[in-house]
């Protein structure tokens, strides 16, 4: 339900809820006015209910279910000037009320206060009609008439979705309170994305027996008490006069939960009830795409602690959800994906060579060159470069016709219209070509002499009980850049992350050819079998951008009891994150890697103890 | 046999010495008698003509239109016109041996194409300089020190350039590698140059060193040196130094300036100095200004003749009037065709003592070395040089014949026994 009122309804609307819904209950000793209790309002939504009203010398009000007390919510009572003035009583005599409880049976209710004067232990009862509120105008009205008691209110309401609208429609038409000395706050961004959720991004200062939330339209409600903080340099200088030690931790980033149409999110305090708006900003529409969602929340640099939290909490909550809700059916971008062949087809070819491009493309060059020198690729295997980063189609177009000219071995391009990632981008290339055999290929892998990959599709074949076959891989100095993985422990990521065992080291004195029995692998050049590939269920393509998910399909692969080697190769030579370059250096890449590694370790923790704890043994 | 010889530039729109020293090749050929055809396929940076087109300039002699080239991998800045003018070139001319006497401005690419279009031809490299080792025009010069560099590797490679990545570095010298491949046989005109290509890869059995011909001009240049000391206008000859060459940084014409400053003025007026340079205009301010500082005193003070640059046939002449011609190269060099020049015309060297100029001049018996960059010490073997007449006659009298065309064309040829 969706509704917008100006702030406390028009008049109309107040003329038509100014009416009592019942006659007060008044006594008298004589003539004289002794005690009463009178029912303003009585509110129910979603069995939360409401009771506003006032009594005149008595203690209470106290909700009654027949004969059983109603444990309340929340209950306040306060002075209602107009009450005494109306009665001609001094004002401590009359006292207004505000009760919330829940309420799951409607009928024989009753409100009752108990008389404190010459009357003393008498009661006064007055039955509360409690109907479904329909008149959301009516209910609106008296949240705006106690915006001092709201912040009571909304822990116990925001659960509920038509509440939170209200409360939502109440805070959006406060003014802001710049200053306040319990808190201090702003907004600094807000993005989203209809239906899977979005972030808020700022600095906020909050007293402890204070409280922060981020409420906005279309029922959203959180609290900041979850958020990640961080330390805010700017904010630490600019308040800490202000608000001493309050400051550290200013900084937020705080997750918000699936939601439709947005227009406005506020940064609320609460201060003994009292809310106030703090900061107002007006949403945004965040990018859909899941790296392009990644570029922008990680621009925000934040400790490693807070990242961890952004990751796990936060940030990383919607880039799963924009991950894991699948590639995009974009059907502009889908109408913009092509593949173009050049040269003739391998017919019956034994090895498809799968290879994503991203950002470099001369990469090409120098694979291609080796390629056309190597026999067994030029006449048995199919070469599919698939692009990965629309920067660098027009200059792969152009130069491909040249390549194949040049250097005469035929091989085939495709773009799938938008930037995939590099598991789905490889998926993508692996499923273009029919070869029994998959070779993952990195672009940045530039072999330097012809016969390894006959070599490593013979063995591969000749030994069933391996899954996968990769590749020692070197350094343009020599050293050793990959001979399979083991994981260790990060603390400081809370993760297990890949280690190159030896790597940078002289190569180890092995016979060229031989297979050496490994935990993992990378994919930056893995052979395994097509049935092998598809029924593991390709590379996961839940890993933003590329990480981890080379060891994620070696840990698949392994799970159905087959075996992971290393084929010992001396002349492969792995630019290690050369065609990584473009997707940015430092901090957005360490975000990427530690995101990676959260949904990494969330799937293989317990499978990789296992595996060290044994191997250990 | 057809031969095709294939030069970066044309001596038509550029004088350096790789071009001369392809177009000397050319004429040499076409003089044989073993050859039944010679051709002449210069690139040209003649903006008239499409870039990558191919057309007549003479009687066996074509210029190849090029665009800027990718000078960090060397690659053809007009690529689809190797697969295409340049394929149906060399199917056309159908060559039995091409010399290639540079591959800057067409790309390293030709090798592979000239291999692929024309499988059983031989394929010959002159290495002109150090290129395709050094990103920096070829100097094996540091970038920021300006130290001279002794060897490749990516590490120091990426220091002078840390705008590459060292796998940049790797990845260009792959694909060089890779180009140099289809190479059949490398002739160097120098030792040194040799070396250091041998170091960075290129296996010694594919290797042949060839002194660049030379084509002598006119009669001054075999007078005989008794001649030429009895002729009283050039009684003092043997005090005359001159500097000939491009101005530019690393060819020392500085060091060559302040090594005159260096003398006593009464010294150095007893000596007459001449500067003839080209390109003074393409160099930058910092380095023009350098000059200006350093030359005008000097003008004005009648010991230094700015001369200008010069035609190549007018080189004879020009040399016949000085005694020593003054090689003050900071960087390696390779045979320098000044120095061949100088040795043609009988005029003794005074050069720094480094790489190929090191190497085509022997120390004390045809010329004189001095510590590279050290004009105190170039001052002093000039006031030697210039002690008297006697002193000259023993360099001049030492000089050897220097490679004729006649045998350079041979030696080429011969070098095709070893592809």
């Amino acid at each position: 339900m969706k509704f917008t009122l100006n702030k406390h309804g028009s008049n109309e609307q107040n003329e038509a809820i100014a009416r009592p819904l019942k006659q007060p209950s008044l006594q008298f000793v004589g003539d004289r006015l002794k005690s009463g209790l009178s029912i303003d309002y009585v509110i129910s939504i979603s069995n939360f209910v409401i009771v506003t009203g006032w009594m005149i010398r008595c203690s209470g009000p106290y909700i009654y279910h027949q004969a059983s007390e109603v444990e309340c919510l929340f209950s306040t009572t306060f002075e209602r000037a107009d009450v005494a003035d109306g009665y001609n009583l001094p004002p401590k005599d009359a006292r207004g009320f505000l009760i919330l409880f829940r309420c799951d049976a409607k009928d024989q209710l009753f409100c009752q206060v108990v008389c404190t004067n010459q009357l003393d232990g008498e009661v006064i009862r007055l039955p509360l009609d409690v109907q479904d509120t329909s008149e959301l105008a009516i209910a609106l009205n008296v949240l705006n008439q106690h915006i001092s008691h709201l912040g009571f209110l909304i822990p116990h309401l925001i659960g509920q979705k038509e509440w939170r609208n209200l409360i939502a429609n109440v805070v959006n038409n406060l003014p802001i309170s710049s200053e306040h000395p319990s808190f201090a706050g702003f907004i600094e961004s807000v993005r989203g994305i209809k239906d899977v959720g979005g972030l808020a991004i700022g600095w906020a200062i909050c007293h402890p027996a204070c409280q922060l939330w981020l409420i906005g339209d279309d029922g959203v409600a959180v609290t900041l008490s979850g958020s990640a903080r961080w330390d805010r340099d700017d904010i630490t200088k600019m308040y800490f006069r202000d608000y001493g030690r309050l400051v550290h931790g200013a900084g937020f980033t705080q997750r918000i939960d699936p939601m439709g149409e947005l227009s406005n999110i506020n940064l609320v305090g609460i201060d003994s009830g009292h809310v106030y708006v703090i900061s107002r900003a007006a949403w945004k529409r965040a990018s859909e795409d899941p790296i392009a969602f990644a570029r922008w929340t990680f621009e925000l640099r934040t400790d490693g602690r807070a990242l961890t939290d952004r990751l796990i909490n936060h940030d990383g909550v919607i880039l799963q959800r924009l991950l894991t809700r699948g590639q995009y059916n974009d059907i502009y971008l889908k109408q913009k994906s092509f593949d173009m062949s050049f040269g003739e087809g391998i017919s019956e070819p034994q090895v498809c060579i799968s290879i994503p491009l991203f950002g470099r493309v001369d990469f090409m060059v120098n694979q291609l060159m080796e390629f056309s020198s190597d026999e067994y690729i030029r006449e048995k295997c199919e070469i599919i470069y698939h692009i990965d980063d629309p920067g660098i189609i027009d200059s792969v177009i152009s130069k491909s016709q040249l390549l194949f000219k040049t250097y005469g071995i035929p091989f085939k391009i495709s773009w799938n219209g938008y930037n995939m990632g590099f598991a789905a981008a490889t998926n993508c290339a692996v499923r273009q070509g029919s070869a029994p055999l998959v070779l993952m290929l990195n672009s940045d892998v530039i072999p330097t002499q012809p016969g390894w990959l006959c070599s490593m599709a013979g063995w591969m074949l000749k030994n069933e009980d391996y899954g996968v076959l990769g590749a020692r891989l070197l350094y343009p100095n020599g050293g050793v850049q990959h001979n399979g993985m083991t994981c260790h422990w990060e603390p400081d990521w809370s993760a297990y992350l890949n280690k190159h065992p030896g790597q940078g080291f002289a190569p180890e004195n092995s016979e060229v050819g031989d297979v050496k029995d490994v935990f993992l692998v990378t994919a930056a050049c893995l052979l395994v079998n097509r049935s092998i590939f598809e029924s593991v269920g390709a590379l996961d393509e839940n890993f933003l951008i590329g990480d981890f998910e080379d060891s994620d399909f070696c840990l698949k692969v392994r799970s159905r009891g087959l075996k992971i080697g290393c084929y010992q190769s001396n002349g492969l030579i792995h630019l290690e994150r050369q065609s990584f370059m473009g997707i940015g250096q430092g901090y957005f890449r360490e975000c990427v890697a530690r995101y990676n590694a959260i949904i990494h370790q969330s799937k293989w923790g317990h499978t990789i103890d296992n595996y060290l704890s044994t191997s250990n043994a | 046999m057809k031969v095709l010889i294939i030069s970066h530039a044309h001596p038509m729109e550029s004088t350096g010495g790789a071009e001369l020293a392809a177009y000397n090749l050319f004429e040499a050929l076409s003089l044989n008698e073993r050859c039944e055809s010679v051709t002449f396929l210069a690139g040209s940076s003649n903006r008239q003509s499409q870039a990558g087109s191919i057309h007549l300039l003479s009687r066996n002699e074509y210029l190849w239109a090029y665009n800027d080239m990718d000078w960090f991998r060397l690659t053809s800045g007009t690529p689809d016109a190797l697969v295409t003018n340049f394929r149906s070139f060399l199917v056309r001319m159908a060559p039995s041996i091409i010399y290639v006497h540079h591959y800057a401005h067409l790309g390293l690419e030709i090798f592979r194409e000239a291999k692929t279009s024309l499988p059983s031809c031989k394929v010959i490299l002159t290495l002109h300089e150090y290129l395709a080792i050094c990103n920096r025009n070829g100097q094996m010069i540091k970038n920021n020190s300006r130290k001279l560099c002794y060897q490749e590797s990516i590490q120091e490679c990426q220091a002078c350039f840390p705008e590459k990545t060292r796998e940049d570095f790797w990845l260009r010298k792959h694909f060089i590698q890779r180009s140099f491949e289809h190479v059949d046989h490398f002739i160097s005109p120098s030792q040194f140059l040799l070396e250091r290509y041998i170091a960075w890869g290129i296996p010694r059995e594919f290797t042949s060193v060839i002194e660049n011909g030379q084509k002598y001009y006119g009669s001054q240049a075999r007078v005989s040196t008794e001649d030429l000391a009895s002729q009283n206008h050039l009684r003092s000859i043997y005090k005359r130094f001159a500097y000939f060459g491009q101005a530019t940084e690393y060819k020392g014409i500085e060091v060559f300036l302040r090594a005159i400053h260096a003398l006593s003025p009464e010294l150095r007026r007893s000596m007459l100095f001449e500067v003839h340079c080209a390109n003074i205009d393409q160099q930058g301010d910092w380095f023009k200004d350098l000059l200006h500082e350093l030359r005008t005193p000097l003008v004005r003070e009648g010991v230094l003749r700015w001369v200008g640059p010069y035609d190549h046939n007018d080189l004879a002449g020009r040399m016949s009037q000085i005694g020593w011609v003054v090689v003050p190269s900071t960087w390696w060099e390779n045979s320098p065709m000044v120095i061949q020049e100088a040795l043609t015309n009988h005029r003794p060297v005074i050069c720094s003592n480094i790489g190929g100029m090191a190497e085509k001049v022997r120390n004390g018996v045809d010329g004189i070395h001095f510590a590279v960059n050290n004009f105190v010490d170039l001052a002093e073997r000039m006031i030697y040089a210039a002690s008297n007449i006697d002193v000259w006659l023993k360099y001049v009298k030492n000089i050897r014949p220097t490679q004729s065309l006649k045998r350079y064309g041979d030696d080429y040829l011969s070098a095709v026994g070893r592809c």
